[in-house]
C-alpha cells in the first residue's frame, strides 16, 4: 500500500489535537487551515475547560460532571459520549499541563479551580482569563514539534472548498483554496477531519471571529453529510455589544463572584439572584440569557433604557481581578474605555457557540466514510445547552476520539487515497474550479458583505433567543429569496490575487445554507428546550421532541428527520435552576 | 447624536501583489461612535470607493478575533504597529483631534502580500527554531503535571501570552533586512520553555538555538519592543535573563568541553 | 565559520569595550587631569613618563590599537546592520540607541585624528602639547575637538548601561533604571571633567 496520510482541516484546538494524536502514531497530516494555527478561534476562550479534578475538598466525581453536563443540556445528548468525555477530563487538563499550559496555580502549586455556570462544584481549571489562548499556544506548539520532525504540513492560509467523494461514496481527499494565490487544488487523504468550528459569522454579529462561518459544514452538508440539532444556539448573557461584533465577558466574571443586575424601583435588582436562589448568578447561559432578555426587553428595564444590564465586579480586589480575569479586564478596558475593576461593565447577550453541528457517530465519523468532524462543528456533546467551560474540552475530546478514529479507519481501507479513481478528484477539482470562475464573474448589484449584515440582523431577530413560528417561518422565506439575490452579488474586488471578496461570496453561499438549516430546525421544533425557547410551546415535549433533529440538505431546503436519543445512563427529569439539582443517583 | 456629515478620513498604503509598487489611496467612512480600524474597513469593503468617487477593489487586510487575541490584524497606524481592532477610532482622534487623518501601512518588517496583509511565515519557522515547545513523550493521560511555584507562573503567565503577532519585530531597530534577528519575542518565549519543569529538562537546546547567527545577540537594547508589545510583556528583562543564561551557558560549556 | 562565531564576536565586541578600553579611557582622562594641578610642566613631565614606559609599544598595541580596532570594525558591522526609527518611536531608550550608533561613528573619526595629530605626527612632549593648543586656541576646532571627545564619552557612558544588560547583571526594570541614570550621570561627570581638560590645555 502507497503511503497513507490524514488531512486535518482547522488549526482550532480539536483539529490541533486530533493532528497531534494522529502525528504520534507515526502517520502524516496535512494541516489545512484559514488563518495560520495560532491564531484559531480558539484563542477566544476565556474562562476555561471542566475537569472533575476534585482537588478543593467538594467531593467532585466525573460522574457529577457528567450529570451536571446532561442536565445542563436539557437531556439532548446522547449519554455514552458524554460520560466518557466527563471521564477523560482529568487526564486531559495533566496532560496539557505537562505540556506547558500556564494554568493558574495554587498556593502549593497545584492547578486552581473555580466555579462555573451550572455547576455546583468547582472543577473548572484555568489560566487567568485567556485558558483558550493558553491551550491553543501548547497545542499549537506541540504540532509545530511534529512539523520540525516532518510528520505534519501545514498549509496555513487555504479554504477547505469540499470534500472529494468517490463512486464508492468513499471520501478519498479535499479541494482547497489558497487565499493569496488562488490555486485551487487537490489534496488526497484516506481521511478527512473537519475540525472547522462554529458558525457565529451567520449571525454577522456574535462572540465569534470572523473566519468561523460554517462553511465546511455548508459545503459538506451540500455533499450530503448532515447537520443535527443546528436550531441549538448558544446566546452568551454577557457579552459586550460593538459596531463590529459582541465581545465575550467571560463567564468566569460570574464564577468569580461578579453579580448581573439593573435598576428596580430606584433600586439595584440582583434578578438572577432573585429568580434562581440556588444558582444565582452562575445559572446556565440560556437561562442567564433570559432572564437578561425578559428584564430589558419585556419589562424595559435596561439600563439607560437601552438592551443592557451590569455585570458588576467593582467590589472585588483588583489585584484579585488582575490575576485571574486579567485579560477581560483588558478587553473591557481596551474596547469600551471604563475600567470594570471600578465600575460595573454593560452587557447584553450575544451570539455565541453552536451546540448543534455535523451529525457524527460515536467514532466521530459522519454518513459518508473517510469524513469525520471534531469540535465546536459537530454536535456531540452539549444537547440543547452548553454548559460553560465545556466547550475547551469537548474540543480537545474529540480531537482524541476523532484522530485515533480516523488512524483506525484508514489503516483499516483496502484502498487507499492514492490509489483512488483518479476521476473522482478531478471532476470535484473541475467542479469547484468552475464554481471560482462564476464567482469571479457575479456582476450584479449586492454587495456581498451588505447581504452578509442583512442576512445577520434577520437571524439575529427571527432565530435568537426568543422564537416563534410566524417570525421563523417569514425568516425561512427571507432565506429562500437571499439565496436568489446571492445569484446577484457584485464581485466588488476585480483582482486576480489575494481576492478575499471571493471567499466571502463563497462562505456566505454556505452560511446562508447552514441559515436555512437552523431556521427550518428551530421551526419545526415545537417545545421549549435549553437555548430553544419558544412562548408559545413553553415547556420541554420529551414524548415528541427528545430527539436529534438532522437536516439533510436538499436544493429545495433543509428536510428534518428525528433521531432517538441514547438516553441510556440517566433518566430525563424536569430541568430547574431555582432549587438545588439532585445529583442522579444512576451509576453511584 | 447627529453624524451624519461627518467623516473619519483614513489614507491607506497599497500594494497590489508582493512585487508591485505601492500607492496612496484616501476613503471617507460616515463616523459613529465607537468604531475601530477594523470596522472603517468593513465599512470600506461594503462601500469601496475612494475620496475621488471611484469605484476601487476593496482594501484587503487580515483580521480575526476583532477582540486583540489572535494578532491577526496588526498593521501601522499612524505609524504605531497594533492591532486594528484595539484601535478605537475615538480614543485616535482623542490624541489628533477629531477628524484628522488617519494613516493606515502594513508592517515594514515583513513582506506585504497586498494591500495590508503581510507574511508572517518568519516569525512561526523561527519558533520552530528556538524550539519552543515542551518536549513531552506523548499527548495520552499519564499522571498530574509538575508541580509549578505560583510566582513563576505569575511572570510566565505573560509571557505565555504573545501572540506571535510582530509588533516588537516591527519596532525593533535590529530587525531588518540586513539582519537574520529572530526579534524579541522569541527570545521570552525560550525563557518561557526553560521555566516550565519539563521543558528546563531541554533547556540547553533552546540556549544553543538562542546563540546562532541571528540569536539573542543582536539585540541591541533599543528596548522599542517592550513599549509596543499589545500583551504587555517586558520583553527587555526576559532579554537580560536570557543573556545572563547564554553567557553563563556558553562559558560552562567551554569550561566542560 | 562556527553559527555561533556571531554570538561570541558580539560578545567580545561587548567585553573590550570596558576591559580594557573603558578602563583605558578611564586612565586617559586621569592622567590628563594633572593638567588641572600642575600646569604645563607636570603634563609634560607625565606624557614623558608614559613614553618611557617599559615596553610601551606593546602595550599601546594590546591594550589600546588591538582592541580599539576590533572594537571598531565589528561596530562598523553592527551600525550598518541596524535600521533606525528613533523619529518614529521616540523613547528615551530608542534615542539613546541611535545616539550610540552615530556617536561610535563620531568617535572612530575624532580617535583617527587624534591619534594621528598626538601619537604619530609628534614626538617630543613639548611638541604635543604644542599642537594641542594650537588646534584648540581656535575655537572651531576646539568645538569639533570636544564633539569628539563627548561622543566617546557618551558612547563609554551609555555602553556601560546595555553592557550590564549584555552580561545579564541588571535584568529587572528598577536595576535597569538605576543603572540607565548612572549611565547619564556618569556621562555628564565625564563630559565636564574632558571639557574642563581641554579649555585647560587650550589655555596654555
Amino acid at each position: 500500500m502507497s503511503k497513507q496520510k490524514i488531512i486535518v482541516v482547522g488549526g482550532g484546538l480539536a483539529g490541533l489535537m486530533a493532528t497531534m494524536r494522529i502525528a504520534e502514531k507515526g502517520m502524516s497530516v496535512d494541516l489545512i487551515s484559514l488563518v495560520p494555527v495560532k491564531r484559531s478561534h480558539s484563542v477566544c476562550a476565556q474562562g476555561g475547560i471542566n475537569a472533575a479534578l476534585d482537588t478543593k475538598g467538594e467531593n467532585d466525581t466525573t460522574w457529577e460532571h457528567f450529570d451536571d453536563t446532561i442536565y445542563g443540556g436539557d437531556f439532548l445528548a446522547n449519554q455514552p459520549p458524554v460520560k466518557r468525555m466527563c471521564e477523560a477530563a482529568p487526564g486531559i487538563i495533566y496532560t496539557m499541563d505537562r505540556m506547558g499550559v500556564m494554568f493558574t496555580r495554587t498556593a502549593e502549586g497545584l492547578l486552581d479551580l473555580r466555579n462555573f455556570g451550572g455547576q455546583k462544584n468547582k472543577r473548572t481549571a484555568f489560566a487567568g482569563a485567556t485558558t483558550g489562548a493558553q491551550l491553543e499556544y501548547c497545542c499549537d506548539e506541540q504540532v509545530r514539534k511534529h512539523e520540525a520532525a516532518g510528520l505534519v504540513t501545514k498549509y496555513e492560509g487555504w479554504e477547505f472548498l469540499s470534500a472529494v467523494i468517490d463512486g464508492e461514496g468513499v471520501c478519498r481527499g479535499c479541494i482547497a483554496q489558497n487565499l493569496t494565490t488562488m490555486e485551487i487544488r487537490i489534496f488526497k487523504g484516506d481521511a478527512v477531519i473537519l475540525a472547522t468550528g462554529g458558525g457565529g459569522m451567520i449571525y454577522a454579529k456574535s462572540t465569534t471571529s470572523t473566519i468561523c462561518t460554517g462553511t465546511a459544514a455548508g459545503s459538506i452538508f451540500q455533499q450530503g453529510a448532515r447537520l443535527a440539532n443546528m436550531e441549538f444556539i448558544q446566546i452568551h448573557p454577557t457579552a459586550m455589544l460593538g459596531d463590529d461584533k459582541t465581545r465575550l465577558m467571560s463567564e468566569s466574571a460570574r464564577g468569580e463572584g461578579g453579580r448581573v443586575w439593573t435598576y428596580k424601583d430606584g433600586k439595584p435588582w440582583y434578578f438572577l439572584e432573585e429568580m434562581y436562589p440556588a444558582y444565582g448568578n452562575l445559572v446556565p447561559r440560556d437561562i442567564a440569557s433570559r432572564a437578561i432578555h425578559k428584564v430589558c426587553v419585556d419589562m424595559g428595564l435596561g439600563i439607560d433604557g437601552k438592551n443592557q444590564v451590569y455585570l458588576d465586579l467593582s467590589h472585588l480586589p483588583t489585584d484579585f481581578l488582575n490575576r485571574r480575569l486579567g485579560g477581560i479586564m483588558e478587553i473591557y478596558e481596551k474596547f469600551h474605555g471604563d475600567d470594570p475593576r471600578k465600575v460595573a461593565m454593560k452587557i447584553f447577550p450575544g451570539i455565541h457557540y453552536f451546540m448543534g453541528g455535523i451529525h457524527v457517530d460515536e467514532d466521530h465519523q459522519t454518513c459518508i466514510p473517510g469524513l469525520f468532524a471534531a469540535g465546536e462543528c459537530d454536535y456531540m456533546y452539549h444537547g440543547a445547552n452548553r454548559l460553560g467551560a465545556n466547550s475547551l474540552l469537548s474540543a480537545l475530546y474529540s480531537g482524541t476520539v476523532c484522530g485515533p478514529a480516523a488512524l483506525k479507519y484508514a489503516k483499516g481501507l483496502s484502498k487507499t487515497a492514492e490509489d483512488a479513481d483518479e476521476k473522482a478528484f478531478t471532476d470535484e477539482l473541475k467542479k469547484q474550479e468552475a464554481f471560482y470562475e462564476k464567482l469571479k464573474k457575479l456582476n450584479g448589484t449586492e454587495n456581498p458583505y451588505v447581504l452578509h449584515q442583512e442576512l445577520g440582523e434577520k437571524m439575529r431577530a427571527n432565530v435568537g433567543i426568543v422564537r416563534n413560528n410566524k417570525d421563523l417561518t417569514a425568516n425561512d422565506q427571507f432565506i429562500r429569496e437571499i439565496k436568489e439575490r446571492w445569484e446577484k452579488i457584485n464581485m466588488v474586488d476585480g483582482h486576480g490575487f489575494s481576492n478575499q471578496t471571493i471567499f466571502f461570496a463563497r462562505d456566505l453561499k454556505n452560511m446562508i445554507e447552514v441559515a436555512h438549516a437552523i431556521t427550518v430546525g428551530a421551526l419545526r421544533r415545537d417545545e421549549s428546550r435549553g437555548s430553544h425557547y419558544k412562548p408559545d410551546f413553553p415547556d420541554r415535549i420529551d414524548e415528541k421532541f427528545l430527539k436529534t433533529s438532522k437536516s439533510r440538505w436538499t436544493p429545495d431546503g433543509p428536510e428534518i428527520e428525528w433521531e432517538e436519543v441514547d438516553i441510556s445512563l440517566i433518566k430525563p427529569r424536569k430541568r430547574v435552576y431555582n432549587v438545588a439539582k439532585e445529583v442522579s443517583a444512576s451509576g453511584k | 447624536m447627529a453624524n451624519d456629515d461627518k467623516f473619519i478620513n483614513i489614507k491607506v498604503k497599497r500594494q497590489d501583489g508582493p512585487d508591485a509598487a505601492p500607492y496612496w489611496e484616501e476613503f471617507n467612512v460616515p463616523y459613529k461612535p465607537n468604531m475601530n480600524v477594523v470596522s472603517v474597513l468593513m465599512e470600506v469593503r461594503k462601500n469601496p470607493v475612494n475620496v475621488q468617487g471611484k469605484a476601487v477593489n476593496p482594501v484587503v487586510w487580515e483580521c480575526n478575533c476583532l477582540e486583540e487575541v489572535c494578532g491577526a490584524c496588526t498593521m501601522l497606524i499612524n505609524g504605531v504597529p497594533r492591532q486594528s481592532c484595539a484601535a478605537l477610532i475615538d480614543k485616535i482622534y482623542e490624541q489628533t483631534g477629531f477628524g484628522k487623518q488617519i494613516v493606515l501601512a502594513p508592517l515594514t518588517k515583513f513582506p506585504v502580500v497586498r494591500d495590508l496583509t503581510i507574511n508572517r511565515e518568519r516569525m512561526f519557522a523561527n519558533l520552530i527554531r528556538v524550539k519552543a515547545w515542551v518536549p513531552v513523550d506523548g499527548s495520552w493521560a499519564i499522571a498530574r503535571g509538575p508541580r509549578f511555584a505560583d510566582r513563576e507562573q505569575r511572570w510566565a503567565y505573560i509571557i505565555s501570552r504573545c501572540m506571535t503577532c510582530g509588533c516588537c519585530q516591527e519596532a525593533c531597530p535590529n530587525v531588518s533586512n540586513k539582519s537574520k534577528f529572530i526579534g524579541p519575542s522569541h527570545i521570552a518565549q525560550v525563557r518561557l520553555f526553560n521555566t516550565h519543569p519539563i521543558g528546563e529538562m531541554h533547556k540547553e537546546e533552546r540556549l544553543d538555538a538562542l546563540m546562532y547567527e541571528g540569536g539573542i545577540q543582536e539585540c541591541g537594547n533599543a528596548q522599542n519592543c517592550r513599549k509596543v508589545c499589545p500583551k504587555e510583556i517586558p520583553l527587555t528583562n526576559h532579554i537580560a535573563f536570557m543573556n545572563k543564561e547564554t553567557n553563563k551557558y556558553a562559558f560552562r560549556r567551554w569550561r566542560y568541553r | 565559520m562556527d553559527k555561533k562565531s556571531n554570538f561570541f564576536l558580539r560578545r567580545i565586541h561587548s567585553l573590550l569595550a570596558i576591559i580594557p578600553i573603558g578602563i583605558f579611557l578611564l586612565f586617559h582622562l586621569s592622567l590628563n587631569t594633572t593638567v588641572f594641578f600642575g600646569g604645563r610642566e607636570t603634563y609634560e613631565a607625565v606624557i614623558n613618563f608614559m613614553k618611557n614606559m617599559p615596553l610601551v609599544l606593546v602595550l599601546e598595541l594590546v591594550i589600546i590599537f588591538l582592541p580599539i580596532t576590533v572594537h571598531a570594525l565589528y561596530g562598523l558591522w553592527i551600525v550598518y546592520v541596524a535600521k533606525n526609527n528613533a523619529l518614529n518611536y521616540k523613547y528615551g531608550n530608542n534615542w539613546a540607541f541611535y545616539l550610540q550608533r552615530i556617536t561610535a561613528l563620531i568617535t572612530i573619526v575624532f580617535l583617527v585624528f587624534h591619534v594621528y595629530l598626538q601619537r604619530f605626527s609628534v614626538h617630543e612632549a613639548e611638541a604635543v602639547i604644542d599642537s594641542l593648543t594650537s588646534i584648540l586656541h581656535n575655537p572651531a576646532f576646539f568645538i569639533l575637538y570636544a564633539i569628539g571627545l563627548l561622543a566617546a564619552v557618551y558612547h563609554f557612558a551609555n555602553g556601560l548601561f546595555t553592557f550590564l544588560i549584555t552580561w545579564g547583571v541588571t535584568i529587572g526594570d528598577h536595576s535597569q533604571k538605576i543603572c540607565r541614570y548612572i549611565s547619564l550621570g556618569l556621562f555628564v561627570v565625564l563630559g565636564v571633567w574632558g571639557v574642563g581638560i581641554l579649555t585647560v590645555i587650550a589655555g596654555f
